[in-house]
């Protein structure tokens, strides 16, 4: 588990899944990611499973209380290079708007520079989600570029934008507190 | 049961998984036993998986401490890397639970003595963090010396960090 101020970070497993597909399915949440519905129970389940297989890091976010309300994990490792790419998804609608993202990614970039040494932590996300955006360069990221036409959905041509933050941009917000 | 006057030890099983899964997510339970290879949050199924995966490795034995008074597991004991060629394996720990000094080090010489009578290694070794003062006292308390530092081996609170390896041969080790 890794601690933030608002969340937890737990493994994503198999005792979640009905808040998965619940999340998965609704177009709302699913709006800006690259998901497309629908998910059955066993789809959901089929994941869990392959995260476990693949040893992929994925986490459910529990707010102190408890409460499952989103996942967030490192799609892409890169150790050669030390890189990796993250992703998150706030299932639960009530929580949007209310820092618990802000710190889940808090909670992650702290775990990839300070634990592992990462060098360089992305994402890409809609160029029209103006409000991940904002969100995520509260967290330290820059817009680095724009990617044309990078993929569709809902029949929609989606320009995505490509967000990155550096170990010494990370250092930077977020000084060593000191000791050898 | 391996007993002495206040802790055991009994080989993992696949029982313990709720000790071990709530053991492997906290933060600091992993983080004291100076180990890199624990990932930073587990599923009960990812839990269930490692035991398995353990309990089927010829080369190694884990040994579950238990606090004999509260009759409850408190921390796991790894001997890996077992070598039959040079009779060495590697000990670590895994606290779990907080335990006081005594019984810390009670199941440290409990344990080495298993290595040594029952397995009949001839060496064991270690490497912890360098910043781990208290575990490296405890590997000394027991008789464990120092063979060398590990110069940034390992990375860990924003910074590259040494670790020190350290040794106990069975004619230094302590009488259980």
């Amino acid at each position: 588990m890794l601690s933030g101020e608002k969340v937890d970070l737990v493994a994503a497993e198999r005792a979640y899944v009905l808040m998965y597909v619940k999340w998965i399915n609704d177009p709302e949440v699913t709006q800006w990611l690259k998901a497309d519905p629908p998910f059955s129970v066993e789809m959901e389940h089929g994941w869990v499973d392959r995260l476990r297989r693949e040893g992929k890091t994925t986490f459910t976010i529990l707010t102190k209380e408890g409460r499952p309300i989103g996942n967030i994990g490192m799609e892409e490792v890169v150790w050669r290079y030390r890189r990796a790419t993250i992703g998150i998804m706030i299932g639960e609608k009530d929580h949007w708007g209310k820092g618990y993202g802000s710190d889940a990614i808090t909670t992650l970039l702290r775990y990839c520079f300070e634990e592992l040494g990462m060098r360089r932590v992305d994402l890409i996300t809609d160029s029209e989600n103006h409000r991940a955006q904002r969100a995520y360069k509260k967290c330290g990221f820059r817009v680095e570029g724009l990617m044309k036409q990078y993929r569709t959905k809902n029949g929609r041509i989606i320009d995505d934008v490509m967000m990155a933050i550096l170990a010494t941009d990370w250092f930077a917000l977020h000084p060593p507190s000191g000791g050898a | 049961m391996l007993g002495g006057e206040s802790v055991g030890l009994v080989p993992l099983q696949t029982t313990d998984e709720l000790a071990l899964y709530k053991w492997l997510n906290d933060p600091r339970v992993r983080k004291a036993s100076g180990r890199q290879i624990w990932k930073p949050a587990y599923s009960l199924e990812q839990v269930q998986d490692l035991i398995r995966e353990r309990l089927a490795q010829p080369s190694r034995f884990d040994l579950v401490i238990v606090d004999l008074h509260a009759e409850r597991p408190v921390g796991l004991i790894e001997l890996a890397h077992i070598q039959p060629m040079s009779d060495s394996a590697q000990m670590t720990l895994l606290w779990g639970e907080k335990v006081d000094d005594d019984m810390a080090t009670e199941a440290l010489i409990l344990a080495a003595g298993y290595a040594f009578n029952s397995q009949g290694l001839h060496r064991l070794w270690t490497r912890v963090p360098v910043k781990e003062e208290g575990v490296l006292a405890l590997f000394r308390k027991v008789g464990f010396k120092k063979e060398g530092v590990l110069r940034e081996d390992h990375f860990g609170d924003g910074r590259w960090q040494d670790s020190m390896l350290l040794s106990l041969l069975s004619a230094e080790a302590r009488p259980c």
